[in-house]
């Protein structure tokens, strides 16, 4: 497929994976009801519930494919993924923390996102402790911290009542049924694709190499500092709004590269707005399957992905 | 008399505890062709990325025409010295074009995307280079001389004032070696343009054939820096490489051999 072709497909799949979210549930709602008004209760049911819940989840997917692709030119490792420095895992101490002490959900929101902030500082503050941070030292810095939240993780969920458990596992998994309102996510979703946007050619010279960016012009350390930040922020945004998905970060941006798409200046809108798309897609599964009761959306995002990639990766044959 | 492109003074670098050179004065200016000799690991790299302002020397300035290499932004000077790098790295490969491209970035603005002008220059330059017809495909398909001058490519469509080339024949047959030289010679030798170039070779003989001027690195921070004619020399050269070189007869002018 011509690449210039992606972004405006995936234009057109946007409102297509909304509507699809809105028109699937639990309750059937007919169209021609809810048009002329007699039917109250369906209107209430899209307009408060399925709507909202599909715009956040368009959110956080935006959220998690962008941050992936900055992730991965920064680390300049195509296997990297938003959380692969740590910055879920910081999270998700800070919200299983809240669980555990049984707080409200708005203190495992603010501390899932303090624990976020906390973990980019930490690994920020280690990996360039001596002036330099080269990918390599950064990546080897957020691995290690990464793997320390891990095992604060396994000890907060061997510790824990058994009640408390099945919410912890959600969050964990990532899940939407708890997301606050979605003007928040879609607003820095916006944003932090419109700071990027200007940076984009940087991005592909820095993707060619860190001397090759420098010798092209390109202010690499200053541009680094600025991924890492927008990254970072980026990534607790989303966790912070429906704990840790996982897949849609490292997948997203593979697989437009895997479709032809090298240019960051398509590649990052692109990326937001197939990221957007799975995850509407990937939650309404979620939710639907196997009503009344609902899967964590990172259990679906993972089935639907894993099989769609190694088919491009399969097609694409020894030329990766 | 104008001023040199490129000139360093009292220019010390050092890498990892090791002296590459150092109170080196010298004058890059235009229609020069410099030749960096040396042997392995004695810093001809280094000294080519700092000349480069991609390293910060230990000591001294690096002037760019009147202004400090290191106080000028990085866009500026990507527009005035183009550095051919010894290897690029293809963890995210894109397509030939997308590559040649990119030669372009120093020149576009934050919004700006390649028009008309920037693609017809790096056409040209993939024609140079005996690359035409290759635009579609994948950096990571092309053999390494492919890449080479690809590479090379890039660095024409950048189009800046000094060309700074690490070892630009490497993984080149003797065909493409001279040609491509040749093509860097032209760019030098168009006066309208004021283009200077240094390169780092190891072969002899191609250093003899096109530079004007060569900066033999010894090591320990000694250096010779001239016209070659003065410099080249069975002695000189035999004490650089640390092994015996003769020189003889070719067709035009001595041919340098190691015994």
């Amino acid at each position: 497929m011509n690449p210039r072709f992606i972004l405006p497909l995936l234009i057109l799949l946007t409102p297509l994976s909304l509507l699809l979210a809105l028109s699937i549930g639990s309750v059937p709602v007919k169209l021609a009801a809810l048009i002329n008004g007699s039917d109250a209760l369906g209107r209430s049911l899209i307009l408060e519930l399925r709507l909202p819940r599909a715009l956040s989840a368009f959110a956080v997917g935006g959220l998690l494919a962008l941050a992936g692709t900055l992730m991965q030119v920064l680390l300049r490792n195509p296997l990297a993924d938003p959380y692969i420095l740590g910055i879920s895992g910081g999270a998700a101490v800070g919200a299983l923390l809240s669980m555990l002490l049984g707080l409200g959900v708005g203190w495992t929101t603010g501390n899932a996102f303090a624990g976020a902030l906390l973990s980019m500082l930490l690994v920020f503050s280690l990996a360039h402790s001596r002036g330099n941070w080269s990918a390599m030292r950064l990546l080897l810095t957020g691995v290690v911290v990464a793997a320390g939240w891990g095992a604060m993780i396994s000890f907060i969920l061997a510790i824990s009542p058994e009640r408390g458990l099945h919410g912890m596992l959600f969050w964990l998994m990532g899940d939407l049924s708890h997301a606050p309102p979605p003007l928040w996510g879609l607003i820095i979703t916006g944003t932090g694709l419109l700071f990027c946007l200007p940076f984009a050619r940087d991005l592909n010279v820095l993707a060619r190499g860190e001397l090759t960016a420098a010798a092209l012009g390109v202010s690499v350390q200053r541009l680094r500092l600025m991924l890492y930040v927008v990254a970072s922020l980026l990534t607790a945004t989303a966790v912070t709004i429906a704990g840790s998905i996982g897949f849609v970060g490292l997948v997203i941006p593979h697989l437009l590269r895997l479709l032809g798409l090298s240019d960051h200046r398509r590649l990052l809108p692109a990326a937001v707005l197939a990221g957007g798309c799975l995850l509407v897609l990937a939650d309404t599964v979620a939710r639907s399957a196997l009503a009344p009761q609902q899967l964590p959306v990172g259990v679906i995002t993972a089935l639907l992905g894993v099989p769609v990639f190694l088919y491009l990766l399969h097609r694409r044959g020894g030329n990766l | 008399m104008n001023t040199a492109l490129l000139c360093t003074q009292k220019l010390s670098v050092e890498i990892s505890g090791k002296t590459v050179c150092q109170q080196l004065d010298m004058a890059i200016n235009a229609g020069q062709r410099w030749g960096l000799l040396g042997i392995n690991g004695v810093g001809k790299t280094t000294l080519l990325h700092t000349l480069a302002g991609l390293r910060a020397p230990a000591q001294g300035e690096i002037r760019l025409g009147d202004a400090l290499l290191g106080a000028l932004p990085r866009r500026t000077v990507a527009q005035k010295i183009g550095v051919l790098l010894q290897a690029d790295d293809d963890a995210f490969p894109g397509t030939v074009m997308e590559t040649v491209l990119s030669g372009r970035h120093p020149w576009l603005g934050q919004w700006q995307w390649e028009g008309a002008n920037d693609r017809m220059l790096a056409l040209a330059a993939l024609d140079d280079v005996g690359l035409d017809g290759f635009e579609q495909r994948q950096v990571n398909t092309l053999s390494g001389g492919e890449r080479r001058r690809l590479a090379l490519a890039t660095l024409f469509t950048q189009n800046p004032q000094l060309f700074l080339l690490d070892e630009p024949t490497n993984h080149l047959d003797p065909h493409h070696q001279i040609s491509l030289l040749r093509l860097l010679d032209q760019r030098v030798a168009d006066t309208a343009n004021q283009r200077a170039s240094i390169m780092i070779l190891h072969d002899i003989n191609l250093a003899t054939r096109f530079c004007d001027h060569l900066i033999l690195l010894f090591g320990e921070g000694e250096v010779l820096c001239g016209p070659a004619e003065d410099i080249l020399t069975v002695e000189t050269l035999t004490r650089l490489y640390g092994h015996p070189v003769i020189a003889v007869e070719g067709p035009n002018g001595p041919v340098f051999l190691p015994k």
